[in-house]
């Protein structure tokens, strides 16, 4: 295998401080740009929220596991944070960082059970584990109060904003905490791209039993990989409980919530950097702008169209497609 | 507690039922269709439908469900010989990504709301061996039977089932024999389909369907068949009578929140047990 030297620790950090700032830069201006319309800063941040799931669900699949069960890690932390906010009266700040640390537990859980698991199978078993979450969520009402969900969840605590900028001051800085998670997840994805745990995923991804003779310990790496995933679907969660104020079995551990990372990380290209936060944000803002308002199953259509694509005609996502042709041009002939 | 071991060897016959199109599927064409559980919802729709609209009892409705099903797991063959390497992974994600697509036509052709098939007739109670039991699903649980016993016929007494079985033990040996392998997906395709469809009208006669229902039955068919292995269709009727009783006395003595979760934990086992047969189809062309 001729892999690239992995370059010193220093070097690959001081490479992601261009881009780095870049990204922070666009994620800080983009209220302006929209004009800070309420509606579009919505949209804004829920797409922002999308690319943070996506972009977890990405970092497992960089080794070749397709989970169908991030809803788990979704729905344990909103679970999480929530519980904590409404029952024990916690920052809701402390509680997105329990809402990680519970969806890393799940995370390690879920390694145990079914990381050793060939590809097929590990999706399953992944599938079933959320949809178990989902039915103990249900059903174990003297926590959860069952299908009725949690409501009066609080939002995330901004220092009182007066006059004109109280209510619309918090919708901005909502979205200014969802873009600064998926910017931190960027860059840890980046940092670890080159370093020798990103080549491990990239190895076990590509052949898991020699990169095992090579002395790779592909369990651990796909446990960690796994972990450190799942904690960042959970801050997911916990967002989205702080955002809409309620939760529900249904909706945080419904099959929706693995549907949708899936598909739009895989759309926008598993392999890629940047892909699953490009594929939630174009997914997401065309279903909302466009297809939401054809039929109310149009969402289904448009998510099921886009994998089907994927599958058959772009294997690489449309940022994986597009890549290759850029560097196609770039070489010599 | 009788009456709850009848009822669930009686949901057990159904359950083997729902998962024949589906391993059927899978040991023949080595495709993991996701979307069998949609096609099953699909078939409860028309058999909801037809019972609506011109009273035809869920039986007699069978038919016409399985025909469009059918019809609709042949055409995915396009699609789904298009799908590259590794095959069972990908086409594992393909039909989930078509499940999503029923699921939204499901859902603009008939609401999301909640259907039934609750026949008036079907309400009365037979006594049988001292146990009381509900007529509708002791007629669903025979018509099932009847099925399964014919699709056994079928799959070991004709020369369609020999084809069937060869392609589904060893592709190169059938090709030599003189089947041809891609033949052989389509038929055993369309029989899928035609399976979940016709078994859709008794699904929604003893559950409720709507368009996000299919997960239920699917989690069944995909833990029956992995019980039974590839290629043994004639342990999917024991596996579903197992899974029946097993299901039925983890309500009774569990409450509903045991009765949910063992066909989950059960998958998740099965899987760690031998969830290698799934992949080891991955030879495809």
């Amino acid at each position: 295998m001729n892999t690239p030297h992995p370059p010193r620790p220093l070097d690959a950090g001081m490479r992601l401080v261009g881009p780095g700032a870049g990204g922070l830069a666009l994620v800080a201006i983009l209220p302006l740009a929209l004009g800070l319309q309420d509606h579009l800063v919505y949209l804004a941040t829920m797409a922002a929220l999308l690319a943070l799931l996506a972009q977890s669900w990405n970092l497992p699949a960089q080794a070749g596991l397709i989970s169908f069960g991030h809803a788990a890690f979704f729905g344990v932390g909103a679970y999480a944070s929530a519980l904590l906010s409404l029952r024990a009266h916690a920052s809701p700040w402390l509680g997105l960082l329990v809402a990680a640390g519970a969806a890393a537990l799940v995370g390690w859980l879920a390694a145990r059970i079914a990381g050793d698991l060939p590809g097929p199978a590990f999706s399953l078993a992944t599938l079933a584990l959320a949809e178990g979450l989902r039915v103990i969520a249900l059903h174990w009402t003297g926590l959860t109060e069952g299908a009725w969900g949690l409501v009066g969840i609080p939002g995330l605590p901004w220092p009182a904003l007066t006059g004109a900028w109280s209510p619309r001051g918090a919708r901005i800085l909502d979205y200014y905490a969802a873009a600064a998670s998926v910017w931190v997840l960027c860059l840890i994805l980046a940092w670890i791209r080159r370093r020798p745990f990103g080549l491990a995923l990239e190895a076990i991804r590509q052949a898991e039993g020699r990169a095992e003779a090579l002395g790779v310990n592909t369990r651990q790496v796909k446990r960690a990989a796994l972990i450190l995933s799942a904690a960042f679907a959970g801050v997911a969660g916990g967002l989205h409980a702080h955002l809409f104020r309620w939760v529900d079995p249904a909706s945080v551990f419904g099959v929706h919530h693995s549907v949708v990372p899936l598909i739009m990380a895989m759309f926008g290209g598993t392999g890629t950097l940047l892909g699953p936060v490009a594929g939630a944000a174009a997914l997401y803002l065309a279903n909302e702008l466009v297809f939401h308002r054809l039929a109310p199953g149009a969402h289904l259509w448009l998510y099921g169209a886009a994998i089907v694509v994927v599958v058959v005609a772009l294997p690489r996502g449309i940022f994986g497609y597009l890549q290759a042709r850029l560097e196609r041009r770039h070489e010599p002939v | 507690m009788l009456e709850a071991a009848a009822g669930g060897l009686m949901t057990g016959a159904l359950y083997a039922l729902l998962a024949s199109g589906f391993a059927l599927v899978l040991s023949v064409a080595r495709t993991f269709n996701l979307a069998h559980g949609e096609l099953i919802v699909l078939g409860g729709y028309v058999g909801e439908y037809l019972w609506r609209t011109a009273g035809l009892s869920p039986v007699l409705a069978m038919p016409f469900a399985a025909l469009p099903c059918g019809a609709l797991a042949l055409a995915s063959r396009p699609v789904l010989r298009r799908v590259g390497e590794p095959f069972v992974l990908r086409a594992l994600v393909l039909t989930f990504g078509l499940s999503l697509i029923l699921q939204g036509a499901l859902q603009d052709a008939f609401s999301a709301d909640h259907r039934l098939i609750a026949v008036p007739a079907w309400e009365a109670g037979v006594r049988l061996l001292g146990v009381r039991l509900p007529a509708g699903r002791l007629i669903v649980a025979a018509v099932s039977t009847g099925l399964l016993l014919g699709l056994y016929l079928v799959w070991t007494r004709t020369f369609l089932g020999k084809s069937l079985r060869a392609v589904s033990q060893d592709r190169e040996a059938a090709c030599l024999a003189g089947i041809s392998p891609a033949r052989v997906d389509g038929i055993a395709l369309a029989l899928g389909g035609v399976l979940a469809g016709a078994s859709g009208p008794l699904f929604a006669a003893v559950h409720t369907v709507s368009p996000a229902a299919g997960l239920g039955p699917a989690t069944i068919a995909i833990v029956l068949t992995i019980l039974a292995g590839i290629g043994h269709m004639g342990w999917l009727l024991i596996g579903g009578l197992m899974l029946g009783l097993a299901e039925a006395m983890a309500g009774w003595f569990g409450g509903a929140m045991w009765r949910d979760l063992l066909p989950l934990g059960l998958l998740i086992g099965l899987l760690r047990w031998r969830g290698g047969i799934l992949v080891s189809g991955q030879d495809r062309p």
